[in-house]
């Protein structure tokens, strides 16, 4: 038998993901980056257009946070707002004042509010550098539902500047939003919110990312990388840091007339970024309350005290005054931003309420620290 | 015997003998490291034509080429697909799989080589986002005008919006007004008369809309969902001739 030498040669190739659609579709909504301070990266993930119409696309940086109730909030880039959920009244007047320190090179910003009914949108007037404070008023807009007008109050030796923000009412309205917009990433300390609900992100890294492209066509069935570079300052940084990559759609050219509804998909593709070895993990129940007697329903305030995200779980032991755990409510896990608090509402789903008496709530959340957290409530069932 | 592990888009593996043979027989085993998970690597030889033939269990043995008794080198190029579905969390996966070459002789078997292969793949956390992109709610005439009632609403009920996404910390849709365009004569708001609806739920009115997004529906899991969005439009008589738009921006999110 004449000897016979067989190379088998192989080659095999994993597919890509297939999956029949018709959509807008990214490859990766979420990335968690470990950069150490001084460090940089480039990611890359996919636009998918399955589409049977090309997409026209916009990819942007925005800030993000969560609310108290656990959904994603978007803000522009660099900025802080103000939301008044009330009715204003023709005539009403108030003042909402904050203070920033401008990095060495200055600080722009520019305002803009939108009221909800009538819906209305408009810029914030004043001075944009916030060097001094100025000596001449800016000139009140009489367009619209409100009039906003923005001053330097003060300017302190190191810096820092307390802005006012004057809101008039021209004629009655509801709802407004006001925010401010700054050139680059400050810190910004509410002083005077007048009742309204202030947010701003602290712990921006929007300012490190730079992302290409910026806009872009995506034909039928096709492709297009998005790639961003990450670039983590060299000191000052500890803890973890977040942005959004926006990547939006284009509404379908329009042949209709009439009344019509156009739709945008738009994703928010979250980044965080720890900075590696600054971790400091740290939680505090801030408050345990019975809200309802049947279902039992507690809502519990957890604050995450640290500077990365958590995500706590937990329980409540309801216990009688005998000492007996007469029941144990879970709390599911949710994540939390580090500075932010998180109310939870936790409901007794068992078929049979408890009888009447004196009961201790005791609440436990994990969050991954050396310790637990916990807090109590005392309470009466009649 | 020399060989090369793969990578996420090709490998290459060499199996060599060096005895004469009549038959040459090619087998896979799939071996799956991942515990709790469901894949489905399909197997195909492309030289062949065939279509892809799904890996139904491990340690089973796939014939998928035989040759005669011959010299040189064969050539038999493989192809594999990742079918990935919704209920594949983000993650590093890898699957093993065995070649193995029978050299036999008439029923007499002399050689059997082996050799691994290892496929990686690497599924991200991406989410897919369909819905209608342009809804038309009609032309306001006159007609239909009933006094003390006014014109009839004009609604779009049945519009469907699908989002799929493998995170699995679940996933927000949050709905707000990009910008609307009316002609210029027109001074009214036109927010105050438009309404939006999820799931045949009641309407309600976009005027908050331009303030600030709504949550509308969100996940807290992987997988997919299904939404039938509703649009109403109450026309009034501000309204002057000519185009009306609202433009609605959904965006999709992790949790």
């Amino acid at each position: 038998m004449r000897p016979v030498r067989f190379v088998l040669f192989f080659a095999a190739i994993l597919a890509s993901v297939s999956i029949s659609s018709f959509a807008l579709q990214i490859t990766q909504i979420e990335f968690d980056l470990h950069l150490a301070p001084g460090a940089s990266d480039t990611y890359t993930f996919q636009v998918i257009n399955n589409e049977s119409d090309s997409q026209d696309v916009t990819v942007y940086m925005g800030d993000w946070t969560r609310t108290e109730n656990g959904e994603n909030d978007f803000l522009t880039l660099d900025s802080a707002r103000w939301l008044f959920a009330r009715e204003f009244k023709q005539g009403d007047e108030l003042d909402v004042k904050y203070r920033v320190t401008p990095p060495n090179d200055g600080i722009t910003v520019s305002g803009t509010y939108a009221s909800g009914s009538p819906s209305s949108q408009g810029q914030v007037a004043g001075e944009p550098k916030l060097l001094s404070a100025g000596t001449t008023a800016p000139i009140e807009s009489t367009a619209g539902p409100v009039a906003i007008t923005r001053t330097i109050v003060s300017t302190e030796a190191d810096g820092t500047v307390t802005v006012n923000l004057h809101v008039h009412a021209l004629q009655d309205f509801g709802g407004l939003r006001i925010d401010e917009t700054f050139s680059s990433h400050v810190d910004i300390e509410p002083v005077d919110n007048a009742e309204g609900e202030f947010t701003t992100v602290a712990r921006s890294c929007g300012d490190w990312i730079t992302a290409s492209p910026q806009t872009f066509t995506v034909a039928p069935g096709g492709t297009q990388p998005v790639s961003f570079r990450v670039v983590v300052p060299n000191s000052d940084v500890s803890g973890m840091y977040w942005a959004m990559i926006f990547v939006q759609g284009s509404p379908r050219p329009q042949q209709r007339q009439g009344a019509t509804v156009l739709a945008i998909e738009r994703f928010g593709v979250k980044v965080y970024e720890t900075i590696p070895g600054s971790e400091e993990l740290s939680g505090e129940v801030k408050s345990v309350r019975k809200v309802e007697s049947d279902p039992l329903t507690f809502k519990v305030t957890f604050a995450n005290t640290g500077n990365v995200q958590l995500r706590p779980t937990g329980t409540i032991n309801v216990i009688n005054q005998h000492g007996d755990a007469v029941r144990t409510l879970a709390i599911d896990e949710f994540p939390l931003l580090p500075g932010k608090e998180r109310v939870l509402s936790v409901a007794d789903d068992s078929e049979s309420p408890l009888p009447a008496g004196i009961y201790r709530a005791l609440v436990t959340i994990d969050y991954g620290g050396d310790n637990l957290a916990g807090g109590t409530r005392d309470f009466r069932l009649r | 015997m020399a060989g090369a592990r793969s990578n996420l888009s090709l490998c290459w593996i060499t199996l060599s003998l060096s005895s004469a043979t009549s038959e040459v027989g090619l087998g896979s085993r799939c071996i799956i490291h991942l515990e709790n998970r469901s894949l489905a690597f399909v197997l195909a030889a492309s030289d062949t034509g065939r279509d892809y033939v799904p890996f139904s269990a491990l340690a089973t043995w796939y014939k998928v080429a035989s040759g005669q008794s011959t010299t040189g080198t064969v050539a038999i190029p493989i192809d594999y697909e990742y079918l990935l579905t919704t209920v594949d969390p983000p993650g590093d996966c890898a699957v093993t799989l065995t070649y193995r070459v029978i050299v036999s002789w008439g029923s007499y078997q002399l050689y059997v080589v082996s050799q691994d292969v290892t496929l990686y793949r690497r599924v991200k956390d991406w989410i897919l986002v369909s819905m209608k992109k342009s809804i038309d709610l009609g032309t306001v005439d006159g007609s239909g005008y009933v006094m003390g009632t006014g014109l009839p609403a004009r609604e779009s009920l049945d519009d469907g919006a699908f989002i799929i996404s493998n995170s699995p910390a679940g996933w927000d849709l949050a709905l707000q007004v990009g910008s609307i365009s009316t002609p210029p004569c027109y001074s009214g708001d036109l927010l105050f008369v438009f309404f939006w609806q999820v799931d045949s739920s009641a309407f309600h009115s976009a005027s908050g809309l331009k303030v600030q997004p709504v949550t509308i529906t969100s996940s807290t899991g992987l997988g997919k969902s299904h939404h039938t969005l509703g649009y109403r439009y109450t026309p009034t008589t501000a309204e002057c001739e000519g185009d009306y738009s609202i433009t609605l921006v959904y965006t999709a999110t992790s949790r």
